[in-house]
């Protein structure tokens, strides 16, 4: 009797668990009208699949991104608005989305990758997770900087442009006459313990600046100037959030960061104003890869397409909060008036030489510099 | 149900067969299925079974990556590479960085042992004024999740921080701020309540019958609490001791907020890094993870082998209310060091963290201030209402989660205590070991074990649905349930249970009527922590949320990252004080209709049998 008790007192709260659950996950529709709830995905999975489970992609009726964009929920939806196709966003920083999207590995389940940093695209592309030799249609319409962009094995599709590393600096601490303009003269007295920068092991967008600074100077050349820094008091904060606070508050003078984060804090009222030393500023292309074989193919080229359309682009420049800051790399398309855009001159860092160093320069900078 | 045996009715029930008279074993049905095995021990084969599910298969999954990293490639095989742990046994900076951290944690958990504890003393003890409103306090600290403290704290401390508004900062006090002894403080002091519960749990059922034996024979009240008092409440300031350790080596919300700088970097820091590190590390990660279980386990032997297993079983029939001890004159001084112990560990942070809400983002530091309420306008907007959906989802989750930890752990810690010998020492090893392993390295374990191919075909894939978010939530929340609800059910007396037994009652009846009215305050208790730490949770959701349904913390980390932090901010203030609103309500209501425990003052002597 007492376990005849308990089984019904398990079976009610597992019946308990199981209800909530299902009020917890709403179901959503997919263009084939599957819903595609937590009980019933497994399911319509395995019913909708190909016969040979492994090679052939199986339909799941929505589209799945893993993005690290501040405009990536209004183009969601506005790409659901013009197709219909339901999209399922994860939305997360750089470094847990790339994490996730390895891990997931030996079983993808994401149709397309998005954010900022050609290098960490290609480090994906070398582990064999991008459709390769696919350009979507409206990339006709690219400027000449994004026909540059465009990587040789057509395997990620290039969105904007903005500075890995531009200085802003504090108005209120520093008098116009000793305004930084070249990269050395942030290895003067005035500039002692008063520079700050992201880790770039944190932070995705900050590995460029290191890498483009060693891709410049050439790596003797580029760590010394590091180890220069770091002996006039560079100070490593983990992100962009206690970078810029530090700066807003006048415990750096200048910092090192992503121009679009630092036009964003300038909009939000900080004391700060932004310069790109003659030396050159880093490129950093925000790009878009698709999944080799994305379960929702069709579904990610369509997206892919539309990002690069003028609709597109009218959400990534409107709708993105900091992120809008960016340079556009379709033709018409015109970016923030806040961005300046005389007077900057660009450098690119090669993706194959990015990919190529990564561990090498991480662990260099871990070892002697942040450390 | 009446009290007379069963005796006209066996055929249904099982034949009782009673242990040798004295034998500490409570009685134990045989069934008529499998012979020598009573049906307790399949349930705590599937309890088992369910925690080697839940939490070791995933931890396997990443620590095996060191050996063999491709177990889980684009074409997996089980090719033996340790170069991942290789290089890890090889860095003297891996093996700094965990000694960094035990230290640091063991230090933190003798801290928060002796806070916490002393705390619960003055608490539950004695007469100093405003104790439901400690209570109270300690729920608060233990409900905000660290890494919101974490905030506050360098909200606070940060150079021309609110601290320095008031008055000029000393630089030693920011130096202290990023050091293993600052951020060792500020661990305790959040973790603290730990302690206090484990003690204060234990307190009510120590009764006064010991002290008034003591007392008859000529101790005085300083001897009573120092000879019979403490070596009873002892096991219990080391179990919160080892809890609040096993939290601190497992924490990185404030390894990574606050020690900023690398001079001492922590263990959890450097899993971080190789995981979220390009090219992700998996090898590395499950090198380091491997480092910090070995470390932890020898650390919870260590434990176990120093209290003997010891286990004092208080409640029983001849007990009797304890009375409160009269602080007379030291009432008022009490008072002043409880406050102002309240107003650091609690009052800081949370106060920090309520004035950053109600200040623009970067507009703090020189120039004047404002407050401003635009960061709660905002919430309410389109941006800002994905916010409040995704704490009503967190919520609903996490109400799932609690119950069915609550539920299932009071089941295996009875089953543990009351069952057969070693396997409740292993099972309260066990947990507080799952403890200490690193949010983060479950959730991408929980991402290799249930993003299977294989998995797809027989229609168990569990990846990127609720199930496996939940089922995570569940590893992180059921520990810390069998932890706590082993601590309270040894202090059941088995000649209770054995009377219950004798009487008829089967493992049902006993659990409803004899084990849950005693520990009904705690279950509900864990419910809400459970809650609290599942709706605040982290690394797992931002690895396991179904895609398009954002968890609370995943919410928070997207308003931080998009650089609008006091809307992030506002966002985790308001959940926050939902949080409170709801277990202040539960508590207020359940105390009223729930069998209250035995409380002493009243002169109770009810036990419900």
């Amino acid at each position: 009797m007492s376990s005849r008790r308990s089984l019904a007192a398990g079976s009610l709260c597992a019946a308990m668990v199981a209800v909530l659950a299902g009020c917890g996950s709403t179901p959503a529709s997919g263009p084939n009208g599957h819903s595609t709830s937590a009980a019933t995905s497994g399911a319509h999975a395995a019913k909708t699949a190909a016969s040979s489970p492994t090679s052939t992609p199986k339909q799941k009726g929505r589209l799945v991104i893993y993005a690290a964009e501040g405009y990536d929920q209004a183009m969601a939806t506005a790409f659901h608005k013009a197709t219909g196709i339901a999209v399922k966003l994860d939305d997360m920083s750089t470094g847990p989305l790339v994490a996730k999207i390895q891990a997931e590995k030996n079983n993808p389940q994401w149709d397309v990758a998005w954010f900022d940093g050609d290098g960490t695209m290609e480090t994906l592309n070398q582990a064999g997770l991008l459709l390769r030799h696919w350009q979507p249609a409206n990339s006709a319409h690219y400027t000449s900087l994004g026909k540059r962009l465009q990587p040789s094995d057509g395997s990620y599709i290039p969105t904007g442009v903005t500075a890995a590393g531009a200085i802003a600096y504090n108005t209120k601490l520093v008098p116009a006459n000793e305004v930084p303009k070249h990269w050395s003269d942030l290895l003067k007295p005035f500039f002692k313990n008063a520079v700050g920068m992201d880790n770039p092991a944190i932070s995705g967008p900050t590995y460029p600046v290191v890498a483009g600074m060693l891709n410049l100077r050439g790596m003797a050349g580029g760590e010394k100037y590091f180890s220069q820094l770091k002996a006039n008091g560079l100070r490593v904060f983990p992100t962009n959030k206690p970078t810029l606070q530090a700066l807003t508050t006048g415990q750096i003078k200048v910092a090192i960061a992503q121009d679009s984060a630092e036009i964003q804090a300038m909009q939000q009222g900080a004391p700060i104003k932004i310069v790109y030393p003659t030396g050159g500023v880093t490129m950093l292309p925000g790009v878009l890869g698709i999944a080799k074989n994305a379960p929702d193919m069709a579904a990610a080229k369509a997206f892919a397409n539309f990002v690069l359309s003028a609709q597109g682009q009218k959400v990534m420049l409107a709708k993105g909060g900091g992120d809008s800051n960016f340079n556009p790399i379709i033709q018409g398309q015109k970016p923030n008036p806040v961005r300046q855009q005389t007077g900057i001159k660009w450098n690119v860092a090669p993706v194959l030489w990015q990919a190529a160093h990564y561990s090498k320069i991480q662990t260099w900078f871990k070892d002697t510099i942040a450390g | 149900m009446t009290a007379e045996p069963d005796a006209g009715d066996r055929a249904p029930g099982p034949e009782i067969v009673r242990g040798p008279v004295g034998s500490r074993r409570p009685a134990r049905p045989r069934t008529g299925g499998i012979p020598g095995l009573a049906p307790q021990d399949a349930v705590m084969g599937l309890g088992l079974g369910a925690l080697a599910l839940l939490i070791v298969l995933p931890l396997l999954a990443v620590v095996a990556q060191a050996v063999f990293p491709h177990i889980f490639g684009r074409h997996p095989d089980l090719r033996f590479d340790p170069r991942a742990l290789t290089r890890v046994l090889q860095t003297p900076f891996d093996f700094h960085m965990l000694a960094d951290s035990v230290l640091m944690s063991l230090g933190a958990g003798l801290a928060a042992a002796t806070c916490g504890g002393v705390l619960a003393l003055v608490v539950g003890r004695t007469d100093v004024p405003g104790r439901g409103l400690w209570g109270g306090l300690v729920w608060c600290t233990l409900l905000l999740p660290s890494f919101l403290m974490a905030e506050g704290w360098t909200f606070f401390l940060q150079p021309m921080g609110l601290l320095s508004r008031a008055v000029p900062e000393p630089s030693w006090l920011v130096n202290l701020f990023g050091s293993p002894w600052g951020v060792g403080a500020i661990l305790a002091l959040k973790f603290f309540p730990f302690a206090f519960l484990a003690v204060s749990a234990a307190l009510p059922w120590i009764g006064g019958e010991q002290e008034a034996v003591a007392r008859t024979l000529g101790a005085s009240r300083w001897r009573v609490w120092y000879r019979v008092y403490l070596p009873l409440l002892l096991p219990f300031f080391a179990s919160g001791a080892a809890i609040v350790f096993a939290d601190v080596l497992s924490d990185f919300g404030v390894a990574i907020t606050v020690a900023e700088s690398h001079q001492f970097p922590l263990l959890t820091y450097g899993i971080y890094s190789a995981i979220y590190n390009i090219p992700t590390d998996f090898g590395g990660a499950g090198a380091l993870s491997l480092l910090l279980t070995l470390a932890v386990g020898l650390a919870i032997l260590l434990q176990l082998w120093f209290l003997g297993g010891r286990r004092f079983a208080t409640i029983h029939s001849g007990y009797r209310p304890p009375e409160p001890v009269r602080l007379g004159a030291w009432r008022w001084p009490a008072l002043v060091a409880v406050a102002g112990f309240f107003l650091l560990a609690l009052g800081i942070p949370a106060g920090s963290i309520l004035l950053e809400s109600f200040s623009k983002s970067l507009s703090f530091g020189l120039g004047s201030y404002h407050l401003t309420l635009s960061n709660y306008a905002a919430l309410s907007t389109q941006v800002g209402s994905r916010g409040f959906k995704a704490l009503g989802y967190s919520l609903r989750l996490a109400a799932v989660t609690a119950t069915a930890a609550v539920l299932l752990g009071t089941l295996l810690a009875y089953l543990g205590t009351h069952g057969s010998g070693r396997l409740g020492t292993v099972l309260e090893g066990v947990s507080l070991w799952t403890i200490s392993i690193p949010g983060i390295i479950l959730a991408v374990g929980y991402v290799f074990l249930w993003n299977q191919p294989w998995l797809e075909r027989v229609h168990l894939n569990l990846y990127g649905t609720v199930w496996a978010l939940t089922l995570a939530y569940l590893a992180g929340g059921l520990p810390y349930v069998l932890r706590f609800q082993m601590g309270s059910l040894t202090q059941l007396d088995r000649r209770l249970v054995s009377a219950a037994r004798v009487l008829g009652a089967g493992v049902g009846r006993l659990l409803a009527r004899v084990v849950l009215p005693l520990v009904a305050d705690s279950v509900l208790v864990l419910w809400l922590f459970v809650l609290a730490g599942t709706t605040f949770e982290l690394p797992a959701s931002e690895f396991l949320y179904p895609p398009g349904h954002p968890t609370l913390a995943v919410e928070v980390n997207h308003f931080f990252n998009s650089e609008i932090y006091g809307v992030g901010t506002a966002l985790a203030v308001t959940a926050a004080v939902i949080l409170i609103v709801l277990v202040l309500i539960l508590r207020g209501v359940t105390r009223r209709f729930l069998p209250a425990p035995v409380r002493g003052g009243r002169g109770s002597r009810r036990l419900e049998a």
